[in-house]
């Protein structure tokens, strides 16, 4: 039976980590999307939204089955929970994907403020977060995970910075308001997905050692 | 008085000159459900007739360490064997009443021969509350004089848990009590256990892992002679510190 | 049509049944002979055959006498047997235990008219005459092996389990064995016991010397000669009088309804224990 549970779990891996690609593919093409003013990609990642609903749902219910038919303990019961959390955070990152490519398709007519403040940046530092929690995921490995604290703050500083200066900018001229405004919701969009990566690499956590931590 | 029902240091066991039990050391709190598992051929069960002294049956079996009830080492000098027995019961593999005698006798031959009660009537209640103790009464109340080829193999092991418990021990050892038993009968076994744990020390030999986390509080690993690791049933189970104990617990263990 | 495989079937189960009607022959032979022979001899004498003396044209102190020298035997030899049995039984490894085991092996095997010459020498010599009691004495040795190996197999039929269950119960090895173990090894045990009584009436040989023989008045007590059925049987077959044979028919059959009144009810009656 143990035999048959490791298949079934190496199974359950491979498509938490095929989701966690869409998810984090669907960031990156939306931040694009944004910053070449491109509706197209943008219309592309709206449309995988539904794909990533579905494989929240496929994944969630094969994790199910597997507890109810093997009864996993130890490490196949940790990974299958880490699994089971994982989705549901790789699902939010998905959607606030779809929430920065809807703002593209707005935003795509003017040209960007100061080559849209700091947010490819920090999009491109939350983006390397969620890899290598999913590559620690994928390998069972703590080492991708070391300074996730130090990463975190890091965004969270992004965050404050793009609010602080879009501000500037909307002090400077009412014109850029709306502008700014949704800048802003994209850094708080982005910095969410920051935690997100930093939930996930908690998970992979308590899957590799078996003990729960809190990045903080 | 020591805290721990049993407690072992440095047990070691041969069989002529093979060892099967190699120094091992643990705890066993009162009053809670202890699971050895382990594949079979790793000692278990050999490690727990050492702890009534049923190993001395056994001619090429030799014991050397210490294996302490509530303190006092059995294997010391001095110690009444067939005393520390009777503070042991000892429930098996396959489910061993006495076949040429009736259920009432079944229990009743103990009391007797050791001469623990005095008069019928305090031999009849002290059946009675056995039976009941073993959840077994309504099911055979009215017929006592019938032979335990009458009963199922879950009743027939509780029938057996009877027997021990009307000697009044302090302690139950149970070698994979529901191996020859069905899902019904091993289900109202574990329920018993539970219920028993809460007078009694239970020892509980089992090659299920999953037996082990249904009923026990503490689960020792044992492989090969050794005892891998041990500790609270949740933790064995959740996160087991040792790569050997989590190959077991998962079932790949080859 | 037969197949070849079909044909090679048939003529393997012929085999066996032809083989088994061979084993089986000679002994329905020896009951219809014993019994066409015998039961006229019985009939014309009536009861007097039972109760008379050999003048009289009856087997009657020869009757007495096996079943004075099956009981005087089984006084001596059972409870040496059965303690014997469990010796071997519970001390196999002992030296004196394997010791006993071999002697037990070597009495079962033992020519019989050998132990009537061993105990003609210590008993009948000394004591002057024959006897029932040294009659009863040769037969006892004759019975020891049966009953002590029989007892040792039945205790060994056991279960370990069985055995751990009654020690674990605090009960001294004497207790487990007398109380437990015994009473479950019930059947295996008169088994033994069965074949031992059924064997020693049925014996010639060493009572030849040490019974002596007494067929015209009932026997006056243990120390003084008894006859036995075995033993008349065998007097009179040497006879020329065709009445003296009549009544060896006769007193073979009795032998065998012994044979057969010992054997099946007992047996019938002893409960099955179901492990």
């Amino acid at each position: 039976m143990g035999e048959i549970l490791v298949g079934k779990i190496k199974e359950l891996k491979s498509d938490v980590l095929d989701m966690g690609k869409l998810a984090v593919t669907m960031l990156k093409d939306a931040v694009e999307a944004l910053k070449s003013q491109n509706t197209q990609l943008a219309e592309t990642v709206l449309d995988r939204k539904t794909e990533i609903a579905r494989m929240d749902e496929a994944i969630e219910e094969k994790a199910l089955r597997m507890i109810a038919l093997y009864h996993p303990v130890s490490r196949d019961m940790r990974t299958i929970a880490a699994a089971l959390k994982m989705i549901t955070y790789l699902t939010r990152i998905g959607r606030y994907a779809k929430d920065i490519a809807k703002t593209a398709v707005l935003l795509a007519n003017e040209p960007h403020l100061s080559k849209l403040v700091e947010i490819p940046y920090m999009a491109d530092k939350v983006v390397g977060m969620i890899d290598d929690a999913l590559t620690a995921f994928e390998n069972e490995e703590l080492a991708p995970l070391e300074n996730f604290a130090e990463r975190d703050d890091e965004i969270d500083a992004l965050y404050y910075s793009i609010f602080r200066e879009s501000i500037t900018y909307m002090m400077e001229d009412a014109k850029n308001i709306t502008k700014c405004i949704h800048y802003i919701i994209i850094a708080r969009y982005l910095e969410r997905c920051g935690d997100h990566a930093c939930k996930i690499a908690e998970k992979v956590h308590y899957m590799v050692t078996g003990e729960h931590i809190e990045i903080k | 008085m020591s805290n721990y029902a049993i407690e072992t240091r440095n047990l070691k066991i041969a069989y002529g000159k093979k060892e099967v039990i190699k120094g091992v050391n643990f705890k066993i709190p009162e009053k809670i459900v202890f699971a050895l598992m382990g594949p079979s051929g790793c000692g278990k069960s050999t490690l727990l007739r050492s702890f009534n002294r049923l190993l001395d049956l056994n001619k090429d079996a030799r014991v050397s360490g210490e294996a302490l009830l509530f303190g006092q080492n059995i294997y010391g000098e001095n110690v009444d064997v067939m005393s520390v027995r009777r503070e042991i019961g000892m429930v098996f593999q396959y489910p061993n009443p006495f076949p040429h005698l009736t259920i009432y006798e079944n229990i009743a031959i103990g009391l007797r021969l050791n001469k623990i009660v005095q008069g019928r009537e305090e031999l009849d209640s002290r059946i009675k509350w056995a039976l009941e103790k073993a959840s077994l009464l309504d099911e055979v109340e009215d017929r006592l004089d019938d032979y335990p080829s009458a009963l199922s193999g879950g009743q027939k092991q509780r029938l057996v848990i009877a027997r021990v418990l009307a000697m009044k021990p302090k302690v139950l050892l149970l070698d994979e009590p529901t191996a020859n038993v069905d899902p019904v009968g091993t289900k109202n076994i574990e329920n018993l256990l539970m219920e028993l744990k809460k007078e009694y020390t239970i020892v509980l030999v089992t090659h299920e892992p999953a037996q082990a986390s249904r009923i026990s509080d503490y689960v020792g690993f044992l492989y090969l002679g050794e005892l891998v690791e041990s500790g609270p049933t949740a933790r064995i189970f959740e996160n087991p510190k040792h790569e050997l104990t989590d190959r077991y617990v998962r079932g790949i263990l080859a | 049509m037969l197949s070849f495989r079909q044909i090679k079937d048939k003529i393997f189960v012929g085999l066996v049944l032809a083989g088994t009607f061979a084993a089986l022959f000679p002994l329905f032979h020896i009951i219809c002979t014993v019994v066409i022979m015998g039961l006229p001899a019985i009939l014309s004498r009536g009861l007097v055959f039972f109760t008379g003396t050999l003048s009289q044209g009856g087997i009657g102190p020869a009757l007495y006498g096996t079943f004075m020298l099956a009981f005087l035997s089984s006084l001596i030899g059972l409870p040496v047997a059965f303690l014997v049995g469990l010796f071997v039984y519970e001390y196999p490894e002992s030296k004196l235990g394997g010791f006993v085991k071999s002697l037990l092996q070597i009495m079962l095997e033992f020519p019989t008219i050998l132990v009537g010459v061993f105990v003609m020498s210590i008993m009948v010599i000394p004591m002057g005459t024959y006897s029932a009691l040294a009659g009863a004495f040769a037969l006892a040795i004759i019975m020891i092996p049966y009953v002590a190996v029989y007892t040792a197999e039945a205790m060994h039929h056991i279960p370990t389990t069985y055995r751990e269950a009654s020690f674990s119960l605090g009960l001294s090895r004497v207790k487990s064995v007398f109380h437990v173990l015994v009473p479950m090894a019930k059947r295996g045990i008169m088994t033994g016991v069965l074949i031992a009584i059924a064997k020693v009436a049925g014996e010639t040989a060493p009572l030849l010397f040490t019974a002596g023989g007494l067929y015209e008045t009932y026997p006056q007590g243990v120390t003084s000669p008894v006859g036995a059925i075995p033993l008349l049987i065998y007097t009179l077959i040497q006879s020329p009088s065709p009445a003296d044979h009549a009544t060896a028919w006769g007193a073979a059959l009795v032998l065998l309804l012994i044979f057969i009144g010992v054997f099946v009810p007992i047996r019938m009656s002893l409960k099955e224990v179901k492990m």
